[in-house]
């Protein structure tokens, strides 16, 4: 936290990549990201260190990734239960 | 790094399992670890698929039928907080109690109650100004196997008739204690006398009823944090072992003389923490007694015993007007108290109805369409989305709205802190703090281990 570099990750542009770098930022204001050569992305942060912000994209890719596969069954049981 | 289930299990588990996860590339291991904490269910798992659905359910819960009012049997007081919690009108105004028509449709409210079970609470004003009002209400309760009412009261003023409630084994007294005498003085009743009498009547009904029939609350200037063994001292000077950290409430006549309080900054949650940590130190060195901060307590428990509190700010969903309501001095019914204190601020109008009339229509349908989090974009993404709630009211009172994404809010910021300090102490390894965590969840013993962590 708080260092004085700006730190990069490199990120594949795979799986349900633009939903989840939506949510990181939208979540990590301080990351940024830009696009990279060989199409994937270039993730950077002045506030988060490198491992946080692998984290921060594991996190995010996981998510999407398990909300899309079940979303309508997902949807459907909790609706019932929340009904 | 924390996993978190829709059904509230959890675990900590490596990062490459994550990753494995957003790549759907789990290996067998992986899934073996995960189902083991219910994190996983396998499709042909017929028995697995049922006891998710269940806990699931269990964390969901329901608002079942209505067994809980809030009454404010008038709205005058005979004392005049700067940050009064609630709108309250002078001594002797006329025209802020209940009238004939009002305890008589009340009344009626109760008798038509289709449940075995009831919990009222007077608010006010002061409500002990109208004694005869509270015992109409009691006496109409005695068909009920099981009954609690309690009393919000400043204990400025005990005569014989009050004491007669008190009396009674079904009655609960909850007041306000803001700290040592010259915070309690500063804060709500401005001159010596008259907070000598309050302590003393705070002293007489601990002594006469014993600490458990008496709670108490501090309200906590955040832009003047107390000392905190000072204010614990305080409590534990009448034998009150339970701190409910209260802020100014950015309600009611707050909202006009502590604008700044509207939202709470880093300085408030880190107060907070350093409390609940102090606490535990304290727990840990007087083990012959409990110290405790209701509402981290609160979170804590919707963590490991969902349902295990009926704590309506903090639930999910939580509908407004079904299970509980508010019914003001001139009847007017609100979905919570913090919305009759909104009303009174000329803020927005948020009486649902009113006790002649009911108040099953479209206004209250409208507020809860949107009174779950589990379809909210910002809280899917949340891994303490199911332990944590949904507060309508509190968003209209910020932002005149409730359509601000999550994390923008007060309340997710407050929650997010919140759950953030739960799970660091869940996974701490300082015997000291997995006593207190234990005595805060009433464990009999304490355990070894509070979470699971995948290896």
């Amino acid at each position: 936290m708080g260092t004085d570099q700006i730190e990069e990750l490199r990120i594949g542009a795979a799986g349900p990549f633009e939903a989840a770098l939506h949510w990181l930022i939208a979540f990590h204001p301080s990351i940024s990201a830009d696009g990279a050569e060989d199409g994937g992305m270039v993730l950077r942060s002045s506030l988060l260190s490198r491992s946080q912000m692998e984290d921060a994209w594991a996190c995010a890719l996981a998510n999407e990734r398990l909300l899309a596969g079940n979303a309508e069954d997902r949807e459907a049981v909790l609706s019932t239960l929340v009904s | 790094m924390l996993l978190v289930g829709d059904s509230g299990a959890f675990a900590l588990g490596p990062r490459p399992i994550v990753e494995r996860l957003g790549t759907d590339a789990l290996t067998h291991e992986d899934r073996k670890s995960l189902a083991r904490e219910g994190l996983l269910v396998a499709e042909e798992d017929a028995l697995g698929q049922v006891a998710h659905g269940h806990a699931l359910a269990r964390r969901i819960g329901g608002a079942g039928a209505l067994d809980y009012l809030i009454l404010v049997p008038t709205l005058r007081c005979n004392l005049s907080c700067s940050y009064c919690q609630v709108s309250r009108v002078a001594e002797h105004s006329k025209g802020f109690d209940w009238n004939d028509r009002t305890l008589t449709a009340v009344l009626e409210i109760i008798d038509a109650l289709e449940v075995d079970q009831i919990k009222i609470e007077f608010q006010g004003g002061e409500p002990t100004l109208r004694p005869d009002l509270i015992r109409a209400v009691i006496e109409r309760c005695e068909r009920f196997a099981k009954r609690q009412f309690v009393i919000c009261t400043n204990l400025q003023r005990l005569d014989d008739e009050v004491i007669a409630l008190f009396d009674r084994p079904d009655v609960f007294i909850s007041t306000s204690l803001d700290g040592d005498v010259s915070t309690h003085a500063r804060q709500r009743t401005g001159d010596a006398a008259t907070t000598d009498t309050f302590l003393e009547n705070l002293r007489f009904v601990v002594d006469r009823y014993g600490a458990t029939k008496v709670s108490a609350l501090p309200t906590v200037d955040p832009a003047s944090l107390p000392n905190m063994d000072a204010l614990v001292d305080s409590y534990v000077a009448h034998g009150i072992d339970s701190v409910f950290l209260r802020p100014i409430n950015y309600q009611g006549f707050a909202r006009k003389r502590h604008a700044e309080v509207r939202e709470l900054d880093a300085a408030w949650r880190d107060y907070h923490a350093a409390f609940v940590r102090r606490l535990i130190e304290r727990n840990w060195m007087d083990r012959s007694r409990v110290l405790e901060e209701t509402y981290f307590s609160i979170c804590l428990r919707r963590v490991f015993q969902p349902g295990a509190d009926r704590h309506v700010d903090l639930r999910d969903p939580n509908p407004v007007g079904v299970d509980y309501v508010v019914v003001d001095y001139d009847g007017h019914v609100y979905p919570t108290d913090e919305a009759r204190m909104l009303t009174r601020s000329g803020v927005i109008d948020l009486a649902i109805g009113d006790v002649f009339q009911g108040w099953q229509g479209d206004m209250r349908d409208q507020l809860n369409a949107h009174a779950t989090n589990r379809f909210d974009p910002t809280c899917q993404r949340c891994a303490y989305q199911p332990f944590c709630g949904r507060d309508l009211i509190d968003d209209l009172s910020r932002y005149g709205r409730i359509d601000l994404p999550r994390h923008e809010t007060e309340f997710c910021r407050r929650h997010l802190a919140m759950f953030d300090l739960v799970f660091e102490l869940i996974y701490s390894e300082e015997p000291a703090v997995r006593h207190s965590l234990a005595r805060w969840l009433r464990l009999p013993g304490t355990p070894s281990t509070f979470g699971a962590v995948l290896s």
